[in-house]
């Protein structure tokens, strides 16, 4: 913990000291408002007065003295971009160079994307049922998935699996073993499947056939 | 020179710890090692109980016959030959015999060795009952006796070509036949079926005296010994079954190196503690055994930073510390391991860096400027450059085919390094990228950023259903079922549609009302919704750069309540059952998940996660002092920029994901992501305030098959829990509740909530 704390320190020590200014002209068509108390120009650093004034780009604040605005105005998006944030989990926001992403030519896309989810939902409606009633899965799964609701309608059709892979209730998965068996001459617990005690030897009826049986 | 050595052996230190314990052949489809023709079944091949193993047996001849020179009319040659006469061995020679092939046994020492060490009466249990058994072999709860008895009368009766006590002393292959060499004679096989097991190679300490009589590496009989003074070596159920047995007669010493027994049976934690009170046992915890005399022992003894030799005088002792699986022997026939570091890392990051510098050179074309650490390179022709990125790349994967895993660490970064280092944004991408990356991979004038998240959707989508059918359907688990259709979903609706498109569709039809679609402080940043499920600190972002008070709203809300109510009823489920970062390590990494470092050096490093939320803090107060009262400017932005490039680009991208196949999938979220360190604070809390309502728990049904800490993704050592029946949650671990340990517990011996339900 303490190695923890040092080292976030030592990374804001860094920060404070190493911490530097990134200095370098019309507001056509963008909104201006007033500036706020302690706003900074975005090109020169210097704060704002009474006189500057705020652009409202993209909805965004962008502060700048009254002498910086054919600066930002030469190249906008250079300037703008110090606000955007980007990371490896989100995106530009659209209409940034390179970065058309418009409503109108994404309807091919949405569409797929609907069909995806509601193909997730149903495969995953099928494969729920199919497993809790004791039906192969897999199939039933790829059934709900590529037919949707009408897939999820005949796997509701089907009839219920007999014998033992159906899903007990109150539990979330086929059990893999079964519970012991308590001898009721000395309370030993035996395997389900014990012909005899393995405490006194007493002679014990198996709960379930044995696999040899099921076997042949 | 030697420091190099000594870094590769580091780093091959790192990348190994994920399957140190539990080292495995590499193997294939259908069980083939890397060497054509050679199969490996059984306890090597990972089965974790009996009737696995004779599963894979059955399957393996099954997939064996099913090839179109399964059968060759040759008299001087088997069709398979089978080393091993285990549960799996025997059961792949009664297929063998079903389907008309030529076929022999080879066992080294009895039928079911492995089986007839254990102790007697010991019951063999015939689990899982859901698994239908495969084969014509016999499988039944039953004692040991009884189990091998049956399987003595199925050989005979089949007439099972079985012979014992001819262990296998060469193998090589050559014209497309094994020639496999044993003290007694030489065979010749088209295929050979390796099943030999790990159990019948115990585990050695390695020091002088080891190989006197009186120390032993099984025990058979312990009524044998009386009034002796017996040491006793290890600290699993082996071993305190041994001592405990023993001390009923003897006054036994058990040593052991750790400092506590953490991989016992609750009953065997029982028996253990009421010897060592009644005098009969004295373990001596921390300490090494350096060697063994005529009639002495002697022990090292941690004493804090140093060690106290003592000497203990004995009459026998037992070095029960496990089995080791024979590497050596697997060696000598050229079989690979799995997760082994062969190579040269110096070539593969010559040939991942030349990759870099040709594509830098290529870059001129499209507007780059060529240079290796600022040395112009503008006098190579792009060509060249495209030449030299082939070049470099079929290198790695040349090496990369014969066995260089380097290699392919060479490559996976290569591709994630490009992938997340062009994405950081137009402009501004990373060497060699920097100036023509962005625009280059912006295809069909949609940004690299869209091309990215379709990607990320279409692996997490495809790998997702592979798990799903893994985990889910296969295995009956309806919890898994809905675990990857919840994950892939929030993918595909919260990370990929309403970011791309429907919020967009929300603002130009206002069906977020006229008012909001008319704000430009709403309307223009759709990158925004992504804090719709993204919390603080994972996405900071919501609190800044003027947002709009609904986003502010509902950023405190979800961080500082709906969080934390979801970790008082879950955990850290979010990780695994939400989360796009998540979400890619369970789909995409899922078949590496048995990769994930473990043991409690890599648990420590979790730390680390705690730095990036201090620094997250930070930059998040020097973000808001700047938005707010307008100072700290320079401060504000730097650390948001360093941030960015650390955190955003390197931490939760390029090295975790580079890592999948080497380190599993969880390296981001384990290690390093501050929203996960952050509920794991909030659960441990609640788990030690007893609100929480999130815990695993055991029953007594653990036969210490090490599935559960094989495949947690986390690296949790499930099993110790498991064998004393403890509680598990995110008071003494790391959890997040994925579920796959209880999944793949072939015993149901874990389940989630309290301790009377199964699942």
């Amino acid at each position: 913990m303490s190695r923890a704390i040092k080292g976030a320190f030592l990374l804001l020590l860094v920060m404070l000291v190493g911490a530097s200014g990134q200095a370098q002209d019309r507001n056509e068509g963008y909104k201006t408002v007033a500036p706020r108390a302690g706003e900074r120009c975005l090109v020169c650093r210097a704060p704002l007065n009474e006189t500057d004034l705020v652009l409202l780009v993209r909805g965004r604040r962008v502060p700048l003295k009254r002498a910086m605005v054919d600066s930002f105005m030469r190249d906008p998006d250079a300037f703008f971009s110090e606000l955007q944030p980007k990371g490896a989990l989100f995106h530009e926001s659209p209409g940034a160079e390179g970065s058309e992403v418009s409503v109108e030519t994404s309807s091919s896309w949405l569409t797929f994307g609907i069909y995806a989810v509601s193909a997730l939902l149903f495969a995953g409606l099928s494969g729920y049922r199919a497993v809790s009633r004791g039906l192969p899965a897999v199939s039933h799964f790829f059934i709900g998935l590529l037919l949707h609701l009408p897939g999820y309608l005949y796997v509701l059709t089907r009839p219920a699996a007999a014998g033992q892979n159906r899903i007990p209730a109150g539990l979330g998965k086929v059990p893999e073993t079964r519970p012991p068996v308590p001898c009721h001459g000395c309370g030993s617990e035996n395997h389900p499947a014990a012909r005899e005690c393995s405490g006194c030897g007493k002679q014990l009826e198996p709960v379930y056939a044995s696999d040899v049986s099921r076997l042949t | 020179m030697l420091r190099a050595q000594s870094l590769k052996t580091k780093i091959v230190e790192i990348l190994h710890s994920g399957s140190g314990e539990n080292e495995r052949p590499l193997l294939r489809k259908n069980n083939e090692s890397n060497i054509p023709g050679l199969f490996i079944i059984g306890d090597l091949a990972g089965a974790p109980v009996i009737k696995y193993a004779m599963a894979q047996g059955h399957e393996v001849i099954e997939h064996i016959s099913s090839l179109n020179d399964a059968v060759v009319n040759d008299k001087d040659v088997f069709d398979v030959l089978i080393i091993g006469a285990g549960a799996s061995g025997l059961n792949a020679a009664l297929q063998a015999k079903e389907r008309g092939m030529r076929y022999v046994v080879l066992e080294k020492n009895q039928i079911a060795n492995t089986i007839e060490n254990f102790p007697e009466g010991k019951w063999v249990y015939a689990e899982p009952d859901s698994q239908p058994p495969k084969g014509k072999l016999w499988l039944d709860g039953a004692s040991k006796e009884d189990l091998i008895q049956n399987w003595r009368r199925i050989i005979k009766d089949n007439k099972l070509d079985v012979r014992v006590q001819e262990g296998v002393e060469g193998l090589e292959k050559a014209g497309g036949v094994f020639k496999v060499r044993t003290a007694k004679a030489e065979y010749r096989a088209r295929r050979v079926v390796l099943a030999t097991g790990q159990r019948g190679n115990p585990r050695k300490l390695g020091i002088p005296g080891e190989e006197r009589e009186q120390v032993y590496h099984r025990l058979y009989s312990p009524r044998k010994y009386k009034n002796e003074n017996i040491l006793v070596v290890g600290g699993g159920n082996s071993a305190i079954e041994a001592a405990v047995t023993l001390s009923q007669q003897n006054k036994v010493y058990l040593s052991y190196r750790k400092g506590e027994f953490s991989r016992i049976f609750k009953d065997n934690d029982a028996q253990l503690q009421a010897q060592i009170k009644a005098g009969q046992i004295e373990p001596i915890l921390n300490s090494e055994i350096t060697s063994f005399g005529e009639k002495e022992a002697t022990v090292a003894v941690a004493d804090g930073r140093s060690q106290k030799k003592r000497k203990l005088a004995i009459d026998h002792a037992f070095v029960l510390i496990g089995a080791d699986v024979p590497r050596a022997f697997l060696k000598s026939l050229g079989i690979r391991m799995e997760n082994e570091w062969q190579g040269s890392l110096l070539r593969s990051t010559l040939l991942t860096l030349a990759g870099f510098v040709g594509l830098s050179v290529f870059g001129a074309k499209l507007g780059g400027s060529p240079n290796l650490l600022g040395w112009d390179l503008a006098f190579m022709p792009d060509w060249l450059g495209m030449a030299m990125a082939i070049v470099s790349l079929a290198g790695l994967v040349a090496t990369g085919a014969r066995g260089d895993r380097f290699a392919w660490l060479g490559l996976s970064f290569f591709i994630w390094y490009t992938i997340y280092g062009v994405k950081v944004g137009n402009g501004e991408e990373f060497w060699p990228f920097t100036g023509w990356g962005y625009k280059l991979l912006s295809f069909l004038d949609r940004p690299w950023s869209f091309w990215y998240t379709v990607i990320y959707t279409g692996l997490m989508t495809g790998f997702g259903l592979q798990a799903l059918k893994r985990w889910g359907l296969e295995r009956k688990d309806r919890f898994q079922i809905w675990r990857f259709v919840s994950l892939v979903s929030f993918q595909w609706i919260f990370f990929f549609l309403i970011p791309e498109y429907l919020f967009q569709a929300a603002v130009q039809y206002q069906w977020v009302g006229e008012k909001l679609a008319s704000d430009p402080t709403f309307a223009e940043q759709a990158w925004r919704s992504y804090g719709i499920i993204y919390a603080w600190p994972l996405f900071f972002y919501t609190f800044f750069y003027n947002p709009h008070q609904i986003w502010i709203v509902w950023g405190l809300l979800l961080t500082f309540v709906v969080i934390p109510v979801f970790v008082l009823f879950n955990g850290k489920r979010y990780c695994s059952w939400i989360c796009g970062c998540g979400g890619l390590a369970e789909t995409f990494g899922d078949r590496w998940r048995h990769l994930a470092p473990k043991g409690k050096a890599a648990v420590k490093l979790e730390w680390m996660s705690l730095i990036v939320l201090i620094f997250a803090a930070v930059a998040t107060v020097l973000v808001l002092i700047k938005d707010i009262y307008g100072a700290l400017y320079s401060t504000a932005d730097l650390s948001i920029y360093i941030y960015r490039i650390c955190a955003d680009v390197w931490l939760v991208g390029i090295l975790p994901v580079t890592l999948y196949p080497f380190l599993g999938g969880k390296i981001w979220c384990r290690y390093w992501c501050p929203l996960a360190k952050l509920m794991g604070l909030q659960s441990k809390l609640f788990s030690k305030l007893k609100w929480s309502r999130f815990k695993i728990v055991a029953n007594d049904k653990c036969i210490g098959c090490y599935e559960c800490s094989r495949n947690c993704q986390v690296g949790i050592d499930v099993m110790s829990y498991a064998l004393k029946q403890e509680v598990l949650d995110n008071a003494t671990s790391s959890c997040i509740g994925c579920g796959i340990c209880v999944t793949a517990c072939p015993m149901d011996t874990l389940s989630f909530g309290s301790q009377n339900t199964m699942q």
